[in-house]
């Protein structure tokens, strides 16, 4: 095994969390009031059971294999060649993927905070923390994840709490004014994040407690991610009401406008150093995962030499992806759906029912 | 071995931190390099352009020279020259800005302005552009406090203040206390937005100056109501209207209602404690109705009048009659004013209408217009007299000389 | 070099051996040689070490008892004759040279016999030392007032006293060439994890090293991660917290020479906890804990936060503190990073000319630099008086911590950040602060993880974390490295009650 750290399936709901959420919190609830309007408060509660079903299916593999990650399962279920070209293509898409969510991190904060540093050094400061805490180890960073998640959160909820005042439940009603189908629609986008639990593939392997436990665990996780993005949901359909789908991060004006007696306002810079943290993680298991995952595939016997070329690719890749904001919105809200339910949830779901007719066979 | 690597990584660390500053800091702007915007205000300058005007605030003269401590009063009339308003003409607002910043010598800085005043001839002629720019560039505020003066709104910027620092934090705190009409930003692009098309920014006129011996000009305005219709501004209504539309959209507070109450010849003032307007819509047979419930509760400040409110219940029934019909006549009045007069849908209405019948709603939303000056409105309040206050020595006086 | 030393034994003949002394002992003029008769017949010798031994006994009862001595004494009856006339509870008998050459100089008395392949070592070691005095730099309003001294048999009394177990082991090491340090690695066998005495026992034996002058030494040598700012071991001068240490399963490094104890393993949280916590009520420990808590991040980051929000956010700030804030800073030639840098650099001076000075000079140090350079810098119009505040408050709060060395590394660690804020804003701090964060969670000492137990989270402990749950409350010991033998520290059932029954008594 190149991984000898073990991580608790506490640790795994924890990282798992701004896994999902770090990206959704901000560009969700626009997409979602695009096409629902005013139901999207609903949208993520929908697109959660894609969430559960994807925990389920990579639960179901990693009972058949426990003691691989996904990249070495798909070896024996598809055979050498085959399964070697869907690990690569794993791989490859693990780097598109954080080249989005860094360019999206970089883009956010080139447009709210810091309008004419260049976003390089931006991406590169990031990079660096991540590369570190990659070459300290997946106990490490699980453990930090640990730490630093339960303070973003308190700092979330902290600011929905300051924001029920500005709120007005009636923006909500009336509730599937166009029946239930735009709903339907909307919650396209955000199951596109649920399915990222498929990413628990990779480090199933690694828990040091397996079984129920683990399983009950990632529930609660993706339960709890549904919470959160809901409630944000809530606080944004609340505030704005109908104005939400011209912002592109509503909940960032949100906070920019709560003013708790005139002293705490304009309080966006705190949200950023919360979600900084989320982004934090995010990136940093989707770095593992590709390094790992790369390290699986060429045999080595430390992955810890592929940080360096895989975070330089992945901040090139950062900044080829698009060209600007809004290809990537558009990135985001067209191709990347229809490639993640692809990767997340189709071949998964081919590979275990080969699985199950090969276990079959064998049996 | 290990050590040596991570020896490594702390020299190249080092090494990185000691480039960072060396490479610049884009973003980084001393408070000193800043020209503080405290509040602005948007004219029409002519058919093409308008004019913006930025209260800015001068540090160095509230400073009171030397930095020893900002204890001392400048001699200059009480803080009055902290604040300078300086204008510039441009195609829209980020064109104005960009000529008022070539001639500034500080970087200005929209983060603090709290206050946006529009000018009567610019709020005529539409504002859309104006808030768009507000709302989209990152700096400006999103509960930035927003008003509507008569004639140049720059005057108003230019007025003294005395309690306050200046007069964008005189306006910006008077909006807070909620006495009268308050919008924010983010309110404004709301009401701009949704489907009722109308809006209400308040108001205000400056009188002209009444003594020599009060400066403070900030208070020695009228109080009222702009209404809009879509983006355009198409009347202004007085205080007592104000009042109306304030009851009928749920945000009033800090009131005082005075009342003649049958039977007796003085007024009793109460106090509003707390209300709460609920707009009920109806549609029957095509009949478009709204039923607007206002339930008051208020506690008496001052009784003039021979009504016993301690221990009479007749009495008090009496005086929340009377309440009752102040308060309905005052809703009815404003609905006279803005739903027949000018027609303007500032209460949202058509909101109530689309959350109760989404289906009616859709099929007569183009219609809109149309409907919102017939829709047949019932005002039912229930004022409530909870509070008798502390004494009654006044009342039974009274009473006593008429037995 | 000891293998040959080992090889020389004591030789029969005195002269030999005076010889063979004298040699070891050339130029030391603070040895003394004294020969003497025993019973007027037998030639012998004393040999120790001036000012190291007490002369007053050596002269009534060694002296006078070995010239009096009147039964001859021969290889085999040597032990017994002595042991039975000399009054000494301390007398051993030794071999070679070379043990005779350590135990002189521990300060015993070494007498050689003409004729005897022994040499008596008497334990009569008295040298001047320092009282056992309030430790300073950590001192408690309610607790015991003593502090460790420099002579090791005093603390080690100290802690035995407290713990009268037979199970308080105390194994000695000799660390340093030159030095010959005595070391004691103490623990309490059964409560200590067998693994954690077994790492500690291997780390201490391969210290290689000339001399051993301070426990920093053997802290320095053996801690897990050498590069970490972090101490990895925590330090006291209070016989109570090793105490309270050694029954919660650590295990303490006594070093001879200094009244500072090794404690290990030690987490961050140890560090900031103070055995007063303990003997105050629980709610107020509580809230003590977490005022430390909020001032070490004040101290890591507050110069950075306000460097941060003043050049980068300064919509983040009320309006009227803003404005206020640019009156104060309108005639500040620097930028806001120059001027906290500058204010923080001279800070840290003034703190450590304090320290180093005498005491009375100190304070005036501390007056001068702090009352008269604050306020002349501030009128002068080098530094805002806003800053000045922030600088102040800063160094309050490193002043809270109960560790001095935990102290330091966020003392060193907030200017980096600081640069990282003036680069970069709230980013720039946040992404130090992740950084601290990885590193601290990739740090261990002796095998326990630095954060523990919120990272990783152990439930059970995290109530003398988050709180200072009440004694009765603790009633397990927390988890360290191996496996613990028993973990319950107190019987079930221990929480105060009124006595039940009749209420009208």
């Amino acid at each position: 095994m190149i991984e000898k750290g073990r991580i608790s399936p506490v640790q795994l709901a924890i990282f798992m969390h701004p896994t999902v959420l770090a990206t959704a919190s901000l560009s969700v609830p626009a997409i979602t009031m695009k096409t629902a309007g005013h139901d999207m408060w609903a949208a993520p509660i929908v697109s959660s059971l894609i969430g559960f079903m994807v925990v389920l299916v990579m639960f179901k593999l990693h009972e058949r294999y426990p003691n691989e990650t996904f990249i070495q399962y798909s070896e024996s279920i598809l055979g050498k060649y085959l399964g070697r070209a869907i690990g690569l293509s794993y791989i490859f898409s693990f780097l598109f993927t954080n080249g989005i969510v860094i360019r999206e991190y970089g883009e956010f904060i080139a447009a709210t905070f810091l309008l004419e540093t260049p976003m390089v050094f931006v991406v590169v400061g990031l990079m660096i923390v991540c590369a570190y805490a990659l070459h300290q180890g997946i106990e490490v960073w699980a453990r930090a994840a640990q730490l630093l998640v339960p303070i973003a959160l308190v700092i979330i909820v902290f600011m929905l709490v300051i924001m029920v005042p500005d709120m007005h439940v009636k923006e909500m009603f009336p509730i599937m004014e166009y029946g239930p189908l735009p709903l339907l629609r909307a919650s396209i986008v955000p199951s596109s994040w649920f399915s990222q639990y498929f990413i628990i593939a990779i480090f199933l392997p690694y828990l040091s407690k397996k079984g129920r436990t683990a399983l009950n665990w990632t529930m609660i996780s993706v339960v709890a991610s549904l919470t959160t993005m809901t409630l944000i949901n809530f606080a944004v359909l609340f505030i704005f009401g109908d104005i939400n789908k011209s912002y592109n991060y509503p909940f960032l004006i949100a906070v920019r406008y709560v003013s708790l007696s005139d002293f705490i306002e304009h309080i966006e810079s705190l949200l950023m150093t919360a979600w900084l943290v989320a982004i934090f993680i995010k990136i940093t298991v989707v770095y593992y995962a590709a390094a790992l995952g790369t390290a699986q595939i060429l045999r080595l016997t430390d992955y810890r030499i592929l940080i360096g070329p895989i975070g330089l690719l992945m901040v090139l890749l950062s900044l080829w992806c698009a060209p600007n904001l809004e290809e990537l919105t558009e990135l985001l809200g067209r191709s990347v759906p229809f490639f993640s339910s692809i990767f997340q949830i189709w071949i998964p779901l081919l590979m275990l029912g080969v699985a199950m007719a090969r276990g079959a066979r064998t049996a | 071995m290990r050590g040596r690597r991570t020896a490594r990584i702390v020299l190249l660390m080092m090494v990185l931190l000691g480039a960072l500053p060396l490479a610049g800091c884009w973003d980084r702007t001393e408070v000193n390099d800043l020209g503080l915007i405290t509040g602005a205000a948007i004219d029409k300058y002519n058919d093409n352009l308008i004019s913006l005007s930025v209260q800015i605030f001068i540090p160095r003269a509230a400073a009171g020279g030397g930095g020893t401590g900002g204890m001392e009063m400048s001699g200059k009339g009480g803080g009055a020259g902290s604040t300078f308003v300086h204008s510039a003409t441009g195609e829209n607002i980020a064109d104005a800005l960009s000529h008022l910043q070539e001639k500034m010598p500080r970087k200005l800085f929209w983060g603090h302005a709290e206050v946006i005043i529009f000018g009567e001839e610019q709020a005529r002629s539409g504002i859309g552009d104006d808030v768009d720019y507000l709302m989209r560039a990152p700096q400006p505020r999103e509960r930035a406090y927003i008003y509507v003066c008569s004639g140049k709104a720059r005057k108003s910027l230019e007025m003294q203040a005395v309690l306050e620092r200046d007069s964008s934090e005189a306006l910006r705190e008077i909006a807070k206390s909620k006495a009268s009409m308050s919008v924010t930003m983010t309110e404004l692009a709301q009401m701009l937005t949704d489907q009722s098309g109308g809006a209400a920014l308040p108001w205000l006129r400056q009188n002209p100056a009444r003594s020599k011996h009060n400066p403070d000009s900030t208070s020695n305005y009228t109080n009222g109501t702009a209404i809009f219709k879509g983006d355009r501004m198409i009347g202004v209504v007085d205080e007592g209207v104000t009042r109306g539309i304030l009851w009928l959209r749920n945000e009033i507070s800090n009131a005082v209602i005075t009342v003649t109450p049958k039977g007796s010849r003085g007024t009793v003032s109460a106090k509003l404690l707390r209300s709460k307007t609920r707009l009920i819509p109806h549609i029957k047979d095509g009949n478009w109705s709204m039923t607007v419930r206002i339930h008051v509760e208020t506690a008496a400040l001052q009784n003039a009048s021979s009504a016993n409110l301690l221990s009479s219940p007749v009495d008090v029934k009496n005086v929340e009659a009377a309440m009752n019909a102040e308060i309905s006549d005052r809703v009815k009045q404003s609905l006279k004013k803005v739903q027949k007069d000018m027609k303007s849908d500032v209460f949202d209405f058509a909101g109530e209408f689309h959350r109760a019948y989404p289906k009616e709603w859709h099929r007569n939303k183009a219609r809109w217009d149309d409907i919102f000056p017939r829709i047949e409105i019932k005002v039912e309040p229930d004022a409530r007299l909870l509070r008798p206050g502390l004494t009654n020595v006044q009342s039974t006086t009274k009473a006593g000389e008429e037995q | 070099m000891k293998a040959t030393a080992d090889s020389q034994p004591i030789s029969s003949a005195m002269e030999d051996n005076y010889k063979t002394l004298c040699d070891i002992y050339s130029k030391c003029n603070d040895i003394i040689f004294r020969e003497l008769k025993i019973g007027g017949k037998t030639e012998s010798f004393l040999v120790f070490i001036d000012g190291m031994v007490n002369v007053e006994v050596l002269d009534l009862h060694i002296v006078r008892c070995l010239q009096h001595l009147t039964e001859p004494l021969t290889n085999e009856n040597c032990m017994e004759v002595l042991g039975g006339e000399l009054s000494i509870s301390n007398l051993l008998s030794v071999e070679s040279i070379e043990d005779a050459v350590s135990h002189i100089g521990m300060g015993c008395i070494t007498l050689f016999v003409n004729g005897i392949t022994l040499c008596f070592s008497m334990g009569l070691a008295k040298w001047e030392k320092r009282g056992i005095e309030e430790p300073a730099a950590e001192s408690v309003v309610r607790g015991p007032r003593e502090g460790f001294t420099e002579t090791m048999s005093v603390n080690r009394a100290m802690l035995r006293r407290k713990i009268k177990t037979p199970a308080l082991k105390m194994v000695p090491y000799r660390l340093g060439r030159q030095t010959h340090t005595e070391v004691n690695l103490t623990y309490i066998e059964g409560i200590a994890s067998e693994a954690l005495v077994n790492e500690a026992d291997d780390r201490i034996s391969g210290i290689d090293i000339d001399g051993i002058l301070e426990s920093g030494y053997v802290e320095g040598l053996i801690e897990d991660s050498p590069f970490s700012p972090f101490p990895q071991m925590q330090v006291t001068e209070r016989p109570d917290v090793v105490s309270a240490a050694l029954l919660e399963g650590r295990v303490a490094i006594l070093v001879d020479g200094t009244p500072f104890v090794l404690i290990a393993p030690a987490t961050l949280f140890t560090m900031m906890q103070s055995p007063e916590d303990y003997y105050q009520r629980f709610y107020i420990g509580t809230l003590i804990r977490w005022l430390r808590y909020l001032f070490f991040i004040t101290t890591l980051i507050l110069p950075s936060l306000y460097v941060a929000i003043l050049t980068f956010h300064q919509e983040m700030v009320p309006t009227s503190l803003l404005l206020s804030i640019a009156k104060s800073r309108e005639d500040i030639p620097f930028p806001a990073l120059v001027e906290a840098l500058l204010m923080e650099v001279s800070f840290e001076a003034l703190r450590e000319a304090g320290v180093r000075l005498p005491k009375q000079v100190g304070a005036a140090v501390s007056i001068v630099g702090a009352l008269v350079i604050g306020q002349a810098a501030t009128s002068a119009g080098l530094v805002s008086a806003p800053m000045v505040m922030v600088v102040a408050i800063t160094g309050i709060a490193s002043f809270m911590m109960p560790q001095y060395s935990a102290g330091i590394a966020i003392r060193m660690l907030r200017f980096p950040i600081m640069f990282l804020s003036g680069v970069l804003g709230l980013l720039g701090l946040m992404l130090g602060i992740i950084f601290i964060v990885v590193h601290l969670c990739s740090l261990r000492s002796f095998g326990v993880p630095y954060l523990q137990p919120i990272a990783p989270m152990k439930g059970n402990e995290m109530k003398d974390v988050l709180a200072r749950s009440p004694i009765w409350m603790q009633r397990r010991r927390p988890k360290l490295t191996g496996r613990p033998n028993n973990v319950n520290r107190q019987a079930p059932g221990m929480k105060p009650e009124p006595p039940k029954g009749n209420e009208s008594s």
